[in-house]
């Protein structure tokens, strides 16, 4: 037979290829991720959703529907599809407004607020060339649901903290105001330990688009953003600011406060519970989560941070570690206290032992009974042989 | 058609006696690489039975034990290399080989685009079976490494997990989306038509075309590195998604084996000297 050589190779090429494809796995997603109920209600998990990320695979979001990740999707849509499943709702449903914010090359750390009405993203411009934040500048688009139209505007800040690093901390809109928070850091020129900090308010009315902005606060340290909430803040009125102040030139956290800014009445309080570490619901309540004597406590706050409501002792089943691991995920959704702490895996962790679990701990926030006690098990059938998988939010279906 | 495929013939018979003794070699690396790895794994854990130690705290053992091994990826670029060294040596073997080959493969009466053709398809089907080959190692290790190592401690993993995730070998030779397989091979491809065309223009305008043809081939690269920075700098405000720059970047690569296709053959029809 003529060309015999060639008619094998191209058969074993093409064949060998064909089986290649065909047998790439199917993931089964459901074995990636598997939340087991060991005791409680399974009723609290309903409209529940978590995401986390299974490391080195994907990011998954579960329900109770079942699991997602992002490698379900064709390869070019797994290149733009956010991670965290908040944003990639709002890119889903928003893509023009949305995909600007994530892939404009000059809008770095931006901020997303997503009020009943707007949605507004705000950023400072980057100018890569100088190498420097464009902070006299204040960029802001602010997308009406309603109707279908951006405002996009570049705000000239006046009267605003000129030295330093400013960055946006939160966001806040009453029609027609839009606030913006910022943090200005001062640098002292010697070490960190001497810097200190500017924080300052700035308010943009969208019908006269006028802007004015006035200081706040000022103390040594740096102020930064705390939520542990979606990269998409809600509307709630709360900024939790976490102040930091550095000693030894930076190696060492010197003091730690909390501080609670409430937009509507435009108050600043010192969370007294520098040891707690504080949460914000949808619905504009404060909330600490602290151990104290042997007993994790979670108190209820007013809206500026002044006064204890109530306090409730939680019947912890599994003890979380606030300082040490994977930082403890917490929201309290329909007056009930989601908790979870992922495990760090360890590299001696024996691969057949497979993914450490992440324990579930769900609380009525009026008793402090415990409502359901389950674990989140991952990669059960070592489909994608992960090292490691973590719960990194949770929120409300209806909130997406 | 009936005197090309006798010339794609020829020319696969010809990259055969290179490759074949290649996988035969690279398959004896491997597999000598595999049953060590296996052995120096099953005597440590025999030894520390021996010795009283837990050997449930011993770290599993799968596949990927193997192929990370620095032998074993050498092998692979063994591959790699024989593919590189042919590349030009397809082409220069045609005028410095005996009674100097390029006469009477310019004077035969086919097309000269063919000739071109057929050293271009024995690659891309080379490149194939180089694929296909590695492929079939992976599953022949998996068997035999599942067979020797005690079940208690082997993780079996797919034959598609044979790398681990994040190597390079994994990423590049063995990616699992075939918008990602068209866009590294057609990389190598149009890498290897810039090549073609380089040659070609050394072998029409002498030191000149040199000095011409290194350039061509080393511009393949660096518009490629450029391209890829200015779609992803922050220095211009393109905004654009990253699904968008991996089509523009494909799209570059198809422009270029287009144009490597085109100018080779130009200059085998109309300028190459012999």
């Amino acid at each position: 037979m003529r060309n015999k050589k060639l008619l094998t190779s191209f058969i074993i090429a093409f064949a060998g290829i064909i089986i290649y494809f065909l047998t790439i796995p199917t993931i089964d997603e459901e074995a990636l991720v598997d939340l087991t109920v060991r005791a409680g209600d399974k009723g609290v998990l309903e409209n529940i959703y978590f995401n986390g990320h299974l490391n080195d695979y994907s990011s998954f979001h579960i329900n109770e529907e079942g699991v997602d990740t992002t490698k379900n999707l064709s390869y070019l849509k797994q290149e733009d599809v956010p991670n965290n499943p908040a944003l990639a709702q709002l890119q889903n449903e928003y893509p023009e407004f949305t995909n600007h914010l994530l892939y404009s090359n000059t809008a770095w750390e931006h901020n997303i607020l997503d009020s009943t009405k707007y949605l507004v993203g705000s950023y400072f411009e980057y100018d890569a060339q100088n190498n420097y934040f464009d902070t006299a500048n204040l960029q802001l688009k602010a997308f009406n649901k309603e109707t279908d139209t951006l405002i996009q505007e570049e705000v000239k800040r006046e009267n605003y903290p000129e030295k330093g690093r400013a960055e946006i901390l939160g966001m806040h809109e009453a029609y027609p105001v839009i606030n913006i928070l910022y943090s200005t850091s001062v640098h002292s020129g010697k070490n960190i330990s001497e810097d200190s900090s500017i924080l300052s308010m700035g308010e943009y009315n969208m019908e006269t688009k006028t802007y004015s902005e006035h200081d706040i606060l000022s103390e040594d340290g740096y102020f930064y953003c705390y939520t542990t909430q979606s990269p998409v803040s809600s509307n709630n009125g709360l900024q939790i600011i976490d102040h930091i102040q550095y000693e030894n030139n930076g190696s060492e956290i010197g003091e730690q406060n909390w501080l609670v800014y409430n937009f509507e009445e435009a108050t600043i309080t010192l969370l007294d519970a520098a040891d707690a570490y504080p949460m914000t619901t949808q619905s504009g309540q404060l909330f600490t989560l602290e151990h104290i004597e042997g007993e994790t406590v979670l108190r209820h706050y007013n809206q500026n941070g002044e006064e204890i409501l109530s306090e409730v002792s939680l019947d912890l089943q599994i003890p979380i570690n606030f300082t040490d691991g994977y930082p403890t995920v917490m929201q309290i959704i329909d007056n009930k206290l989601y908790l979870v702490q992922s495990a760090v895996a360890s590299y001696g962790d024996l691969v057949s032992e497979g993914v450490a679990s992440t324990p579930l701990q769900v609380f009525d926030i009026e008793s402090g009974e415990t409502l359901l006690l389950g674990e989140f098990n991952f990669d059960t059938k070592n489909e994608v042989h992960a090292r490691e998988g973590v719960i990194q939010g949770i929120g409300k279906n209806s909130d997406l | 058609m009936k005197k090309f495929i006798h010339l794609f013939d020829f020319e696969m018979e010809r990259f055969l006696k290179f490759l074949l003794p290649t996988f035969v070699v690279v398959a004896f690396i491997q597999l000598f690489a595999t049953l060590n790895t296996v052995h120096t794994y099953k005597n440590s854990l025999e030894e520390a039975d021996a010795l009283g130690r837990a050997t449930d705290l011993f770290p599993a053992f799968s596949i990927q034990n193997v192929t990370g091994g620095g032998i074993y990826e050498l092998s692979i670029l063994l591959i790699v290399l024989v593919f590189m060294f042919y590349s030009f040596f397809t082409w220069y073997r045609e005028w410095q080989g005996k009674n100097t080959f390029i006469y009477r493969l310019l004077m035969l009466p086919i097309d000269r685009s063919n000739i071109l053709l057929s050293k271009t398809l024995v690659f891309l089907i080379g490149g194939l079976l180089a694929f296909v080959f590695q492929f079939a190692m992976y599953y022949i290790q998996i068997q035999i490494t599942e067979r020797i190592v005690p079940s208690s401690h082997y993780v079996l993993l797919n034959v598609h997990n044979a790398q681990p995730l994040h190597s390079l070998f994994q990423a590049f030779l063995y990616p699992t989306t075939f918008f990602e397989f068209t866009n590294i091979y057609s990389f190598a491809f149009g890498a290897l038509l810039s090549l073609y065309a380089g040659i070609l223009i050394e072998r029409s305008y002498g030191l000149k075309g040199a000095v011409m043809g290194v350039i061509y081939f080393v511009a393949y690269f660096v518009v490629y590195l450029v391209l890829n920075g200015i779609l992803r700098t922050d220095y211009l405000s393109l905004g654009l998604m990253p699904s968008q720059i991996s089509i523009i970047i494909l799209g570059y690569q198809f422009l270029m084996i287009a144009f490597g296709t085109l100018i080779s053959i130009r200059l085998l029809k109309y300028k190459i000297k012999v």
